[in-house]
């Protein structure tokens, strides 16, 4: 289990009235699974993700009720029930119109957890101790977003939860390369693995100080006939294939240096990789010290990401080459093999590109590089393929495919085409105006689907694969009416005004998603038999 | 490949309504200080294409391929930068616009994003009337010029009769000493004959209501006056003739009224309701500012509509709403579609024939039947397998491209699709194929589709005379 939504509800207080973009969402997303969000423009497929991201723009839009569970254990969750079940029976003798959200519910297990607080402090056993910790996340809702402080919000953001947006072009940041991008992404929730790797590089270099060793700036064509020498290359030791493979792939003119075959670009006096002084080196008598200056600080940040101390010295002009440089020169290089895991040709040229300088399908490539860097447990993919072409939205959905196997994150994936959801998505969800129609796998919305409003949909599509041709120019099927405005929102079922099978109570009443079949969950008073059609 | 006559892609009549003949766009690329030529984007590289009265053909293909500069070459809204565009008889890449006035008139165009195509100052009456009053007046225009001649002919001829008779008549009035009265009467005559010339020239453009009016009230005063002050025969004909005109000229012209009832045929045709006339475009859902959009195109009575995209930015119900528009609308009006568009559903349902485009060329033509169920070109089976399909059920082994659309500004050499194909062998690389006739009206630039089907000669004019095996 890796997202549960429950009743959300998010609503935007305009000048013109209260837009109730989102009533009552549930939701469900597993890891390793692919779940399709569909529906028509403004049926708040998007709003749901923002929601769960918590980056609805406030004002004008609230979240007013409703609840979001990242990776609550299942053990939590069984014990959430009983809490929830026992707040709300307290809340609804007080306000019958009591809403189920994490705050009021927390008030109303005051007693109960300040009973489990006291009885924390003095449990004996681990296991005993286990449980009432438990007990206590279940009862806080510890595992619930919406209540999280806005830090902890930002953690969780493009490191556990990623998002993916429709406009590559857009969702880049214009003045900075690729390669930077990612790396402030990983700069941001991978410091300590940034650091480890930096202070890994600072170990050789100190090493390969203290033994003095001295190193050549060549240019690659230089080094690869002094690596070569008079030996024959069939006969390297693999070891020896890799660093002559690498100079083969620069350019004659890349600047290598002699001690460590790798690169050593720019005006450095010594070897960033290996630490070899390449040329005179003014700074050489203080290097030792910087060096272990910049180990102790990174040492310090790796114990802590969040060191007052580093952040200080970060904050101060003169010193922030000490804490930023390295780290971001590491993040760049990582930044390099995730876009080589995106299979973008050329990496290392591309990361030092601006986002104008690539094409769409590249663009949206490095967006997910960007976005896979953390290794999300979930991605959020917002119409990820809408802005692209046939071809390349084939490869970009493969990518994510292949990445998602190799990663087992949860895919949440909104989209209005249904060809994609067909392809993609193990289970999807239907949505119209704010509201869940028909939720189930993806065999089940689109061959036994029983909303009327899914039905439509799937009829009113025009096809090619699988279809006769007597069905061409044909009149394709159409839902009467259209898109309701959710600053006044029909009552009941909101599709009721469209619906061809509405009956009385559809005006009336909300329908609630029920089980028709196992997994399968529609909202309707009247659904149609699975797999029929509708005239 | 059986050539089934009732097949229903089949075009009801073969007669070729527009045909290009190897259209070329080349936009320069201008750099440096002197703003010199660089380069040039090879947008569309040499595009033939036929289009029948009644079928719908549609153009298919990647973003950047050349689709919609096509379009417009086709329209003459870019002057092409060689090739031949024959519409009605003539030329529309090479003549002059004044001369291909009338000819354009039959083709219109709907364009992809219907909310930037609609001027949001303007009401939907007057949007889809646009043309009508447009058009109106240029084919007047010709009568204008003729009527302003004659009327400056009149005016010397007028000046020296009256210096003749003025002087005649001063004479006569100072003798009967009536000398005050003849100046007067003389300026009275010339304030409302140049007032009349005013009133006209403004007044043709919409002769409607106060316009109508002030031409016929002067037209009146200078009847009277010519009859009254100096009879003569040119100012009495001269009066007769503007009256004339008003009465029995301006009936061809489109008066306010019957502007509205067009438009209003119109709104219906479309499916929209009289309510909407006085509305902006804002005020309406995607789905309607496109039949808007279809309304202002259908207003000139077209035989050919370019249709660029319109589905491309709505959602999937009211998609199928303006599907069923435009194909209901086709057998109604008789209408021949040229439809641009990506998707391939939505060509799979509409068009009778399919043109696939790749970097600026087409590669291969057919019957939509036959190019779905047994694509040729190795780029269009690519397109077809990739497209996504609504129904989970069906499993297609997809081929997935390598690489991207190349740069319109440097073309690979040879075949412009070589360096992401499969099949691409020696001559891909080095000669740039040309379509041949692979059998039943379909046409295919492909090296290794002609090695494959048996045609040793590759891709030449020649290998148009064999057919291909079925």
């Amino acid at each position: 289990m890796v997202l549960r939504i429950e009743g959300l509800k998010t609503y935007f207080h305009t000048y013109e009235g209260t837009v109730q973009a989102l009533e009552s969402i549930d939701l469900e997303v597993r890891t390793g699974e692919t779940v399709g969000l569909v529906g028509e423009t403004g049926c708040g497929k998007s709003v749901t993700a923002l929601s769960v991201l918590r980056l609805i723009p406030s004002p004008p839009g609230t979240i007013e009720a409703g609840r979001v569970f990242l990776d609550e254990p299942d053990e939590v969750r069984a014990l959430r029930k009983e809490y929830d079940a026992l707040a709300l029976d307290r809340l609804r003798r007080r306000d019958a119109q009591a809403g189920a959200s994490s705050l009021p519910i927390m008030e109303a297990l005051k007693p109960e957890i300040e009973a489990l607080r006291s009885r924390l402090t003095s449990a004996k056993s681990e296991e005993e101790k286990l449980d009432i910790e438990r007990r206590l996340q279940a009862a806080t809702s510890e595992f619930d977003l919406l209540q999280k402080p806005v830090e902890d919000i930002r953690r969780i953001r493009g490191n556990k939860i990623s998002m993916i947006f429709q406009e590559p072009m857009t969702a880049l940041n214009p003045v900075f390369t690729i390669g930077n991008q990612i790396a402030e992404t990983l700069m941001l929730h991978r410091k300590p693995d940034l650091c480890r790797g930096v202070l890994k590089a600072l170990e050789l270099q100190m090493k390969a100080r203290e033994k003095k060793v001295r190193g050549n700036r060549l240019t690659a064509l230089q080094a690869r006939d002094s690596f070569l020498g008079d030996r024959n290359p069939d006969k390297f030791s693999d070891e020896e294939r890799g660093i002559y493979g690498r100079l083969l792939s620069l350019k004659d003119d890349e600047t290598v240096c002699s001690a460590c075959w790798s690169l050593a670009p720019g005006l450095w006096d010594c070897c960033p990789s290996c630490g070899a002084r390449l040329s005179f080196d003014l700074w050489a008598p203080f290097r030792g010290r910087i060096m272990s200056t910049e180990k102790k600080l990174y040492e310090r940040m790796l114990r802590d990401p969040y060191d007052q101390f580093v952040d200080f010295i970060g904050a101060v002009r003169v010193l922030r080459r000490l804490v930023r440089s390295r780290l971001q020169d590491e993040g760049v290089r990582w930044a390099v093999d995730m876009l080589r895991e995106v299979r973008i040709a050329e990496p290392e040229r591309i990361a030092g590109q601006y986002p104008f300088e690539l094409s769409g399908g590249m663009r949206q490539r490095s967006m997910i590089a960007m976005m896979m860097a953390c290794n999300p447990e979930l991605l959020i993919a917002d119409e990820p393929t809408t802005a692209l072409d046939v071809t390349v939205e084939a490869q970009i959905l493969k990518l994510m495919k292949e990445l998602q196997a190799k990663t087992n994150m949860a895919i949440l994936l909104i989209t209005h085409d249904l060809g994609i959801v067909a392809e993609v998505c193990d289970k999807v969800g239907v949505m119209y105006a704010g509201h869940i129609a028909e939720f189930g796998t993806t065999e089940q919305v689109f061959h036994r689907m029983m909303h009327p409003y899914t039905n439509g949909l799937m009829q009113s599509i025009p096809r090619f694969k699988g279809e006769s041709a007597q069905a061409r120019k044909r009149d394709l099927y159409i839902i009467r009416g259209s898109v309701p405005n959710l600053l006044h929102p029909p009552s009941g079922c909101r599709f009721h005004p469209r619906c061809p099978r509405a009956l009385d109570v559809c005006k009336t009443t909300m329908p609630a998603l029920q089980e028709m079949e196992p997994g399968h969950l529609v909202a309707c008073h009247n659904p149609v038999p699975a797999g029929g059609t509708i005239p | 490949m059986s050539a089934d006559p009732a097949a229903p892609g089949a075009p009801p009549t073969q007669d070729v309504l527009l045909a290009a003949e190897d259209v070329k766009m080349h936009f320069p690329l201008r750099g440096g200080l002197l703003r010199t030529v660089k380069g040039h984007v090879m947008a569309v590289d040499g595009v033939s294409l036929k289009l029948h009265r009644g079928e719908t053909l549609a153009v298919v293909g990647e973003s950047g391929c050349g689709k919609s500069t096509l379009a417009r070459l086709l329209l003459r809204l870019l002057d092409p930068s060689a090739g031949k565009v024959f519409f009605m008889g003539h030329d529309l890449a090479s003549e002059k616009l004044r001369v291909i006035r009338d000819e354009r008139k039959h083709l219109q165009m709907v364009f992809q994003d219907p909310m930037s195509s609609l001027n949001p100052r303007m009401t939907v009456k007057n949007i889809i009337a646009e043309p009508l009053i447009v058009h109106q007046r240029s084919e007047t225009r010709p009568l204008i010029v003729a009527i302003l001649a004659g009327l400056v002919a009149l005016v010397a001829a007028i000046s020296v009769t009256l210096a003749v008779l003025i002087l005649l008549v001063a004479g006569v009035a100072a003798y009967l000493g009536v000398l005050i009265f003849g100046p007067i009467l003389f300026a009275l005559y010339l304030a409302a004959f140049s007032g009349m010339l005013v009133w006209f020239a403004l007044g043709l453009w919409r002769l409607e209501g106060w316009a109508w009016w002030g031409v016929a009230i002067l037209a009146g005063v200078n009847l009277v006056l010519s009859v009254s002050l100096v009879p003569n025969l040119i100012q009495i004909g001269e009066s007769v003739f503007l009256l004339a005109y008003l009465f029995v000229v301006r009936r061809h012209f489109v008066t306010g009224e019957e502007v509205t009832h067009r438009v209003l045929d119109l709104l219906e045709l479309v499916g929209l309701k009289k309510e909407h006339l006085n509305r902006f475009p804002h005020e309406f859902s995607g789905g309607q500012r496109q039949r808007i959009n279809v309304a202002r195109a259908l207003a000139l009575n077209p035989d050919v509509i370019i249709l660029d995209e319109p589905t491309s930015a709505l959602d999937v119900s009211v998609q199928a709403q303006i599907l069923n528009l435009l194909m209901s609308l086709q057998t109604k009006l008789g209408l021949t579609y040229l439809f641009i568009t990506h998707d391939l559903s939505v060509v799979y349902h509409i068009a009778d024939r399919v043109a696939v485009m790749y970097a600026g060329k087409i590669v291969e033509v057919g019957d939509t039947e036959d190019i779905f169920r047994e694509p040729l070109h190795p780029y269009t089976k690519a397109l077809i397998s990739a497209a996504p399909s609504a129904d989970p059920s069906v499993k297609i082994e997809r081929i997935i491209l390598e690489g991207e659309v190349p740069s319109p500004t440097r073309p690979p050499s040879g075949c412009r699709f070589h360096p992401r194909c499969w099949l691409a062998f020696e001559p891909c690389r080095a000669i740039e194929p040309k379509l041949f006739d692979a059998g039943n009206e379909r046409q295919v630039a492909c090296f290794a589709t002609a090695r494959d089907l048996g045609l040793e000669s590759l891709g030449g004019p020649e290998a148009s005379a064999k057919k291909a095996p079925t």
